[in-house]
């Protein structure tokens, strides 16, 4: 879908309109990648991630997207970006992610690199960031330290003062403070989606922050047209 | 069953080639990308109504269903030109089939040229100011159709055209196909006829239980005479009287058309053009169940075409079910020529499931 915000919560059947298409692990990254691609002014890309009417949906499918766009071809669409989680092992993420690239799309080498041949390019942005483990809530938390750090104490506090959270695992952990930042944060909605902090109403971060920089260098170089390779 | 075709010269094809087919095969794809073509190509190679359907065609493309009988060669060769590719009418269209069981079937459409004093392939309705025009049919251009399938002699028909109509001087019914394009019905003669065959055959009930499942209203269904022709009556629930099938609603006559068109065209071939036409979407899942159960139960091959993203959506339970049964064939409008790509029922699947536009 065209990152516009009404688009965003409208429900259409996905097809690519532009030649690249990032596709997230889940909604809540869709938000993301669709506010830095505005902030960015990109046009050219398009923004998805996998759905299931029923079973399982996210990672394990983003295979089936890729597989989908291919049997479009021939299409307008040159260029494949997956932006998924590290979690605990940010290689064997890549890896899982690199094994569902098939042709046209050439098989990404390294996580931020955008991979190009002539006429068609491929990457994959591992949330947080490069050399992290987590996901994309680390990242968000990251710039909810950035825009508010006592926030960050205050919702700490209460994780050793609840005592109910010390057992949980990090990106458990993360997603549970961000639920606390947004719904300490948001007045127009203190119980809205990580996807929708984005919209002009809820605004929590601001897309130009530094702690997004990196995603917006590879956004920016998976949609330029350099033609150089293998360039990140 | 077909299993692959290649098309040459004919419509919109330039030359294109189709294997994966299955006993469903979903045809989509957007406005002038080819659907309606392919599903003609389909029809005209499967026997003599071919000639006479280039001209049905034409109604149903609202370009007027009359022809008027030409008068020269010019004129001639202009009424069949639109069926070759980009008018190239001096190359042959070709359509070869290769079924299941290498069962293979193939038709040639060509102008030939008549030599001595044949006849002219229309009838003579000349000004009184043209003579000799027996002799000028020296060099005139013939249509001729030639059907071939595997361990059959060659069919090679000329259609003829008269004010009267078409003239055909051969009888191919090489293999079942009935077509149902959109907006238009199947006459009220033609389904009594096709309700009759079946009801001698003992097989009639199977419609009935189609339709009641879908209108619980129907109670039972029979011939009878409405204003001097016959056609299908329905005994609806706590009605008196029976009543005319068209008449109770479009989408019943449809669906009845469609339920009589699998059952009277065994181990054919059922050609459906916009499939949602007429139907509530909320009886669609029910609809795809009972047509991929007849097709089944009378081992015939469907195509059907649909532009409705609900009408899709509605095919998933039966897909899921039976994967290995359906296809898709997605039609895409090239610079050129119109192509087709073949889908696997696991590919329909997955995008759908994933919201994915395939149409």
């Amino acid at each position: 879908m065209k990152c516009d915000e009404k688009e965003t919560k409208q429900h259409r059947p996905f097809e690519p309109e532009s030649p690249y298409v990032v596709i997230c692990e889940g909604f809540h990254e869709l938000g993301l990648v669709c506010a830095l691609l505005k902030h960015l002014d990109i046009e050219n890309c398009d923004v998805t991630y996998p759905k299931k009417v029923d079973g399982g949906n996210g990672k394990d499918a983003i295979g089936n997207v890729i597989q989908l766009l291919v049997g479009r071809m021939p299409s307008v669409v040159k260029g494949v970006l997956v932006v998924t989680d590290a979690d605990d092992n940010p290689d064997k993420a890549f890896k899982e992610i690199k094994e569902k690239f098939c042709a046209p799309f050439p098989k990404p080498t390294s996580s931020f690199v955008i991979q190009k041949t002539n006429r068609y390019r491929s990457g994959v942005f591992l949330t947080p960031g490069n050399g992290k483990k987590g996901a994309l809530e680390h990242l968000l938390l990251e710039a909810a330290n950035e825009a508010s750090p006592t926030s960050l104490n205050c919702i700490e506090t209460l994780r050793n003062c609840t005592n109910t959270t010390l057992e949980w695992k990090s990106n458990k952990v993360a997603k549970m403070k961000l639920a606390c930042y947004i719904a300490t944060h948001c007045e127009n909605d203190p119980c809205c989606s990580p996807a929708f902090i984005w919209t002009s109403k809820n605004r929590l971060f601001d897309p130009g922050s530094s702690v997004f920089s990196e995603l917006a260098n590879v956004l920016r170089n998976f949609v330029s047209d350099d033609g150089a390779a293998n360039n990140a | 069953m077909i299993e692959s075709l290649s098309i040459t010269n004919f419509r919109c094809f330039k030359h294109i080639e189709v294997a994966g087919l299955k006993r469903i095969n979903l045809v989509v794809g957007e406005n002038s990308s080819g659907k309606s073509a392919f599903l003609e190509s389909l029809f005209v190679s499967s026997g003599s109504l071919a000639p006479q359907s280039v001209f049905q065609i034409r109604g149903i493309r609202k370009m007027g269903g009359q022809i008027v009988l030409p008068l020269d060669a010019q004129g001639y060769r202009g009424l069949w030109e639109d069926i070759f590719f980009n008018f190239q009418s001096d190359k042959p269209v070709s359509i070869k089939i290769i079924g299941t069981n290498s069962d293979g079937r193939s038709l040639k459409i060509q102008f030939v040229e008549a030599s001595g004093t044949a006849e002219l392939p229309f009838e003579k309705q000349l000004p009184t100011n043209i003579s000799n025009r027996v002799e000028q049919s020296f060099g005139m251009p013939q249509i001729e159709f030639t059907w071939k399938r595997v361990n059959h002699s060659p069919i090679v028909a000329k259609p003829r055209l008269t004010s009267t109509g078409m003239q055909i001087d051969a009888q191919v019914d090489f293999f079942p196909c009935v077509w149902f394009t959109p907006g238009v019905s199947e006459t009220t003669d033609e389904n009594a006829k096709r309700f009759s065959e079946l009801d001698k055959r003992g097989e009639s009930k199977i419609v009935l239980t189609t339709l009641a499942k879908e209108f619980p209203f129907i109670k039972d269904l029979s011939i009878d005479y409405h204003a001097g022709s016959p056609m299908v009556f329905a005994q609806l629930d706590g009605k008196p009287r029976k009543m005319p099938i068209p008449l109770i609603s479009d989408g019943v006559n449809r669906l009845m058309g469609i339920c009589l068109g699998i059952a009277n065209f065994t181990k054919g071939m059922v050609l459906i053009d916009q499939i949602e036409d007429g139907f509530h979407h909320k009886l669609l899942p029910s609809i795809w169940n009972s047509i991929y159960s007849l097709a089944k139960e009378f081992d015939v091959q469907l195509f059907i075409s649909t532009h409705s993203a609900e009408c899709l959506s509605a095919i998933l339970p039966i897909l899921k079910a039976n994967v290995s049964d359906f296809a898709l064939l997605r039609m895409i409008r090239q610079e050129e020529s119109c192509e087709i790509k073949c889908l696997s029922g696991h590919y329909l699947e997955t995008a759908l499931e994933q919201d994915f536009e395939v149409r």
